[in-house]
């Protein structure tokens, strides 16, 4: 793997000094704090009363906006990294120039996906570690074994969702003809993946399963039907995905917040972290097939690809 | 002097279009070889394939021992490249480029901090080396470019336009950069060129190509007299008099195909090199030589005659 760390070695500190990541990176760390700090001061006002039966206090008010702020913010992070990976390189010819010194091509693009991949994890970390310590602080309590265990698997999974992102616009790099050609190709994307994926489903949804009239119950047939064909079409969005992975670990839903309660029955008990990721492997397994297809495109055609 | 570089019938096809058409080329250990030709020549291609880069379509090529297709990463280590657009980090300064580009060549840290500095020093970037090269001008991006091609002392150099879109002042610097490094570092040089001054400058000999093809390989002055054998010769002469007499007796002398006179200057065109006879008439006749040059045609004027079409 001639020049693969050196590469990468290069990129990370590129990336760490760059101003599009530090000014997007800085953005979410803000959005992330202001999130946490509104989850700890609502759940003061408010109490036990907004939370799911038997979801942990520590996790809801940890989690209330948080995920919503990765899968928008984090993912725009990952698109930073990535957008012009190759591309940049290829418009200003430093490629070229890359090129000519004994290396592979593939410790190019490896070491571009290891170092940004660093810098997503650690971008997730610090500031997920950053909204712990600001609800530690002020509410004082510290978070249990099984807390602490769903908060780091909340870590894992920003991590993954953004490095997906990256494997994605990284692909847009390689194959676009130029930078700007690829940025656009990366934000339609994720735009489809983050909003217009819930105008689509609802659509499809729509003439696939009408609603009809009246007054919607749990109970009616075409509801039940509909509310599948959205889930499914939803499912197509790694952004949808993460929602529902995140939402899963941290406790703070039963499947993608669908819970139907029978009248006189007790709640049910709620899943463990194991049984949370169980339940969420297709969707962990969306987000990961996304990344590698990306990926693995990418690497082959930059290895195919003329350099001129 | 053993060769080099030698290729073999290479040939480069981008779908239908052939750039490169069954190129067969020698290139001997310490020579500055150019390649020129209008754009589009195929000129760039050949030095690609012939630095690893780009894989030919057919053929092949040995250079400084390994075998550009099977293995182009050996080549690349000892070999240097400067590509017609030239580009590094921006972001970075001339010395953290320089030692991006030495690790990946796996020069010990130990080496790099004297070689980086020796090689700045060289193309006179001492002063600017912890400058972001996005502050660079043209012609010091050019001069970096040289640097880090030479970064893992190579045995050969591939020079693809060096002087591109630099001013004249610039233009000058880089050849004559060129010149003093291929001594200093005992390199082979390979470049390509349009600019025909430049090639006639630096070059010991020359490959012209057109449409793909490699037509011509020689000295300057070989090819001149090659391409151009009825052109002929000018020796431009200066004396303190001249009468009619002498100059009828000149023009009179055989090989000698036309004399313009100008005060006492004259430029007699001939079928070759007459200055022996000439002096010999002049110092009878009793006047006295100021001074007696060839001018050699110039390649330009040769090869639009040859190809009638533009090159500048």
């Amino acid at each position: 793997m001639a020049g693969m760390w050196t590469i990468a070695k290069k990129e990370i500190i590129d990336h760490l000094t760059s101003v599009r990541f530090i000014i997007i990176f800085a953005v979410l760390v803000i959005l992330i704090l202001c999130s946490a700090y509104e989850g700890v001061q609502q759940y003061f006002k408010e109490g036990s009363r907004m939370l799911i039966p038997g979801q942990s206090a520590f996790l809801a008010v940890f989690t209330w906006g948080i995920t919503e702020k990765i899968a928008v913010v984090g993912s725009l992070l990952g698109i930073a990294i990535g957008f012009a990976a190759i591309s940049q390189e290829r418009d200003s010819g430093s490629l070229i120039t890359l090129l000519t010194h004994p290396v592979f091509r593939d410790s190019v693009i490896n070491g571009k996906l290891m170092a940004g991949a660093c810098a997503l994890i650690f971008a997730s970390f610090t500031a997920i570690a950053l909204a712990l310590t600001t609800v530690i602080t002020l509410t004082g309590v510290a978070p249990t074994g099984d807390e602490t265990a769903r908060l780091l698997t909340f870590m894992g999974i920003s991590g993954l969702y953004m490095i997906m992102w990256l494997g994605v616009s990284m692909f847009f790099s390689v194959v676009m003809r130029d930078t700007t050609s690829s940025l656009l190709a990366s934000i339609i994307t994720w735009l489809i993946s983050t909003n217009l994926i819930y105008s689509i489903a609802s659509l499809i949804a729509s003439i696939v399963a009408p609603l009809g009239g009246g007054i919607i119950t749990p109970h009616r047939i075409g509801w039940k039907r509909h509310f599948e064909v959205f889930r499914a079409i939803t499912r197509f969005s790694p952004t949808c995905c993460y929602r529902d992975v995140a939402q899963s670990v941290l406790g703070s839903s039963f499947r993608g917040g669908l819970i139907i309660v029978e009248p006189g029955k007790p709640m049910p008990a709620p899943p463990s972290l194991l049984e949370c990721l169980s339940q969420s492997w297709p969707e962990i397994t969306v987000i990961v097939v996304v990344l590698v297809v990306s990926f693995a495109a990418s690497y082959l055609l930059f290895m195919r690809q003329e350099i001129r | 002097m053993s060769t080099i570089i030698e290729a073999n019938n290479l040939t480069k096809k981008y779908g239908e279009f052939t750039a490169v058409d069954n190129l067969s080329l020698e290139v001997r250990e310490g020579e500055i070889f150019g390649l020129l030709g209008p754009n589009g020549a195929g000129k760039t291609t050949t030095i690609m394939m012939l630095a690893g880069l780009i894989d030919p379509t057919s053929g092949n090529a040995i250079v400084a021992g390994f075998d550009v297709t099977r293995e182009p990463r050996k080549v690349k280590a000892v070999t240097g490249y400067l590509h017609d657009r030239f580009a590094c980090y921006d972001n970075l300064t001339a010395r953290q480029n320089l030692d991006f580009y030495a690790q990946l060549n796996d020069i010990p840290k130990s080496k790099r901090a004297k070689r980086i500095d020796s090689l700045l020093e060289a193309v006179g970037l001492s002063r600017w080396k912890d400058v972001k090269v996005g502050k660079f001008s043209r012609g010091m991006k050019q001069r970096l470019g040289i640097a880090q091609a030479l970064i893992n002392e190579p045995k050969i150099v591939f020079l693809d336009e060096p002087t591109a879109g630099l001013d004249p002042q610039g233009t000058r610097e880089v050849r004559m950069l060129i010149k003093r490094l291929c001594r200093e570092e005992e390199l082979t040089v390979v470049v390509t060129s349009h600019i025909l001054p430049e090639v006639e400058q630096l070059c010991s000999r020359i490959g012209i190509m057109k449409d793909g093809k490699l037509i011509a390989v020689d000295t300057f002055e070989n090819l001149v007299k090659r391409l151009a054998p009825e052109e002929g010769i000018f020796i431009r002469l200066e004396l303190n008099k001249l009468d009619d007499k002498l100059l009828r007796s000149i023009e009179d002398m055989p090989g000698i195909r036309s004399v313009d006179r100008d005060g006492n200057e004259l430029m007699i065109h001939a079928d070759h090199d007459l200055r022996e006879k000439l002096a010999a008439a002049i110092a009878e006749a009793g006047s006295l030589i100021l001074t007696m040059h060839i001018v050699q045609p110039r390649l330009e004027e040769v090869f639009l005659k040859v190809y009638g079409r533009g090159w500048i």
